[in-house]
């Protein structure tokens, strides 16, 4: 395959020493204005999340629908199950709306259950996983995000990416190596 | 970072605070002292229930900041120095709770006592009034013993408080800072233990014993959850205050303001767990033993109370602070807290004045309802202030400030 032209690559690799190193990049980084970037590191860090997250991801807003619908259904399968369609008679409790105190326990299950499957699956989804291809294993040293590299990418479909100006930029920020990641 | 000497607290808006808990405390226990005249059986179930509430952020506080020292975190030190100061409170608060050791050896001469168990002509065999379920619990309550135990449940809390905090300010004055560390951090191990015994407790002694026949098993465990439930409250109103000085902007970021937003959050559910939970189990059982403790706080406009406190002290905070960001905003959770602190009253008011009012009319209209937990609130608010304004907002020598600081600054 031939060399395409020059916004064609993913975008811009950074490695970093150390995990300040990249916290204080990812700041300065964000300071000049670029916005379509990640970050990948060994374990999780927490300024460095605030800075490269999208922001709003979605799964927030399924989860609590998700809930509420749990819950919502819990309740509403017991009170068909257990008053309309099979009433029994159990210890002598009522068998009308008056009873919702012993739904309460599975309505309370099922709003769970709803709530947790929906984060984990959306999650996975919404992340567009599973992925069997990126182009940031392009990169070279990128094995070492999972164990001692701290890499930054800013990526070429940012307005402000330019391939020699943003090179250049993200050498100025002290990484051990500023590479250029081809799709 | 080793200073030998740091600062002492001059922050103007705990003066403020201060003033306000004098006053409140002036005016709350005038009026309390204007009821022991008009009527003193009223003043001492006013007092009762106005000591169970205010002692609930003393015992909070406590709790917390032995939590916190086994837990670490950037939370835990940010408000370290506000449980510190409400902790304190204990030792002093052991002179509150005489009254209520009165009340159990009926000192004021009430015709009918107060505390069922303390009438001799309940537990009396032969006598009219005889009642053989108080009867068989009086090995256990007696007012001697009662008084007894009050007296180790605030040696316990003031031991507690009192060396943690000592420690920690010897920590600010240059004492090794992983040494004291970790001798607080061993203390609040065993602390832990022994608070949650001592509360439960005493929770069962002051507060569930004013129904001698009834008894639950989670009552300690709910009165714990309230006043961690408060203690937090409090603290985000006690953070709104000091969050403007220079200390606070050098080395708080807002994480620990999320954390003690989510703490909030958590123990509202946990709250609604304990309640609903009790409730649960004791309306599926449906035995006439446990029944009647919620028959009569249900029947003549008390559910009214029951509907206001799933709506007002669940449904409200919880969606309130489900979001994330709002929990990063002080401002806005300073607004949440002081709901909170309020439907404390109000859900503390449900479980203990049923015992004494027929209706939440009666209970309303009684003055001393009111101006006991205000007049106690008070002298607990001013002692707070002052105690804040003893030792440096924040703990800068010890070893967790790093966590603030790895949180770095936004």
């Amino acid at each position: 395959m031939q060399r395409r032209a020059a916004t064609d690559i993913y975008g811009l690799m950074a490695e970093f020493r150390t995990p300040e190193d990249l916290i204080a990049a990812t700041h300065k980084v964000k300071q000049a204005g670029y916005s379509r970037l990640d970050a990948y590191t060994p374990f999780p860090i927490e300024e460095v999340i605030e800075e490269v997250a999208p922001g709003d991801t979605g799964v927030p807003r399924l989860v609590l629908l998700a809930g509420l619908i749990g819950a919502a259904s819990g309740f509403i399968i017991q009170y068909i199950g257990n008053l309309v369609d099979y009433p029994l008679n159990i210890g002598g409790r009522p068998l009308d709306i008056a009873n919702w105190p012993a739904m309460i326990p599975i309505t309370f299950e099922a709003m769970i259950l709803f709530a947790a499957f929906t984060a984990a699956i959306s999650m996975v989804v919404l992340n567009g996983l599973p992925m069997p291809y990126h182009p940031v294993f392009n990169a070279p040293r990128f094995d070492r995000a999972s164990q001692d590299g701290f890499f930054l990418c800013i990526e070429a479909r940012d307005p402000l990416f330019d391939r020699a100006q943003t090179a250049q930029f993200l050498r100025s920020l002290g990484p051990v190596q500023v590479s250029e990641v081809g799709n | 970072m080793a200073t030998t000497t740091l600062p002492r607290t001059q922050v103007p808006q705990l003066n403020r605070v201060q003033v306000i808990g004098i006053g409140a405390a002036v005016i709350g226990l005038a009026l309390l002292g204007l009821g022991f005249v008009l009527n003193p059986e009223q003043f001492a179930k006013s007092y009762i229930f106005g000591f169970y509430y205010t002692i609930a952020f003393s015992l909070g506080c406590l709790g917390f900041l032995m939590v916190q020292h086994l837990t670490g975190g950037a939370w835990g030190i940010t408000a370290r120095r506000i449980f510190e100061a409400g902790a304190m409170i204990l030792p002093i608060f052991f002179l509150a709770s005489i009254p209520v050791i009165m009340v159990a050896y009926n000192t004021f001469g009430f015709e009918h006592a107060i505390y069922h168990w303390a009438n001799p002509r309940v537990v009396t065999p032969g006598s009219p009034e005889f009642d053989p379920i108080v009867a068989h619990k009086v090995p256990w309550m007696s007012p001697l013993w009662f008084a007894g135990r009050m007296v180790i449940y605030f040696a316990i809390w003031s031991i507690l408080a009192f060396l943690l905090r000592t420690w920690s300010l010897q920590q600010d004055r240059g004492a090794d800072p992983i040494v004291t560390a970790t001798r607080m951090r061993r203390l609040s191990g065993i602390g832990v233990a022994l608070f949650v015994l001592s509360v439960t407790f005493f929770a069962l002694d002051v507060g569930m014993s004013l129904d001698a026949h009834w008894y639950s098993t989670i009552y300690g465990a709910h009165y714990i959850v309230n006043a961690g439930l408060g203690t937090l409250a409090f603290t985000i109103l006690a953070l709104t205050q000091v969050r403007q000085t220079e200390i606070f902007h050098e080395h708080v970021p807002v994480k620990p303001i999320h954390d003690l937003g989510k703490l909030m959050l958590a123990f509202t559910v946990l709250w609604t767990y304990m309640s609903f939970g009790q409730y649960v189990i004791i309306w599926s059982g449906d035995v006439a033993e446990f029944t009647p403790w919620y028959a009569r706080r249900r029947e003549a406009g008390w559910l009214v109370v029951v509907i206001f406190l799933m709506i007002a002290a669940f449904l409200m905070p919880f969606f309130a602070l489900l979001g994330r960001k709002p929990k990063r905003n002080l401002n806005y959770l300073a607004l949440v807290a002081t709901w909170i602190i309020v439907v404390r009253l109000i859900d503390t008011a449900w479980i203990i004045l049923p015992e004494f009012h027929a209706t939440p009319t009666e209970a309303l209209l009684t003055f001393t309802n009111l101006a006991a937990p205000i007049g106690l609130m008070g002298v607990w608010v001013a002692l707070w202030a002052f105690f804040m304004q003893r030792a440096s907002l924040l703990p800068l020598n010890d070893p967790q400030m790093e966590n603030l600081h790895a949180g770095g600054h936004h």
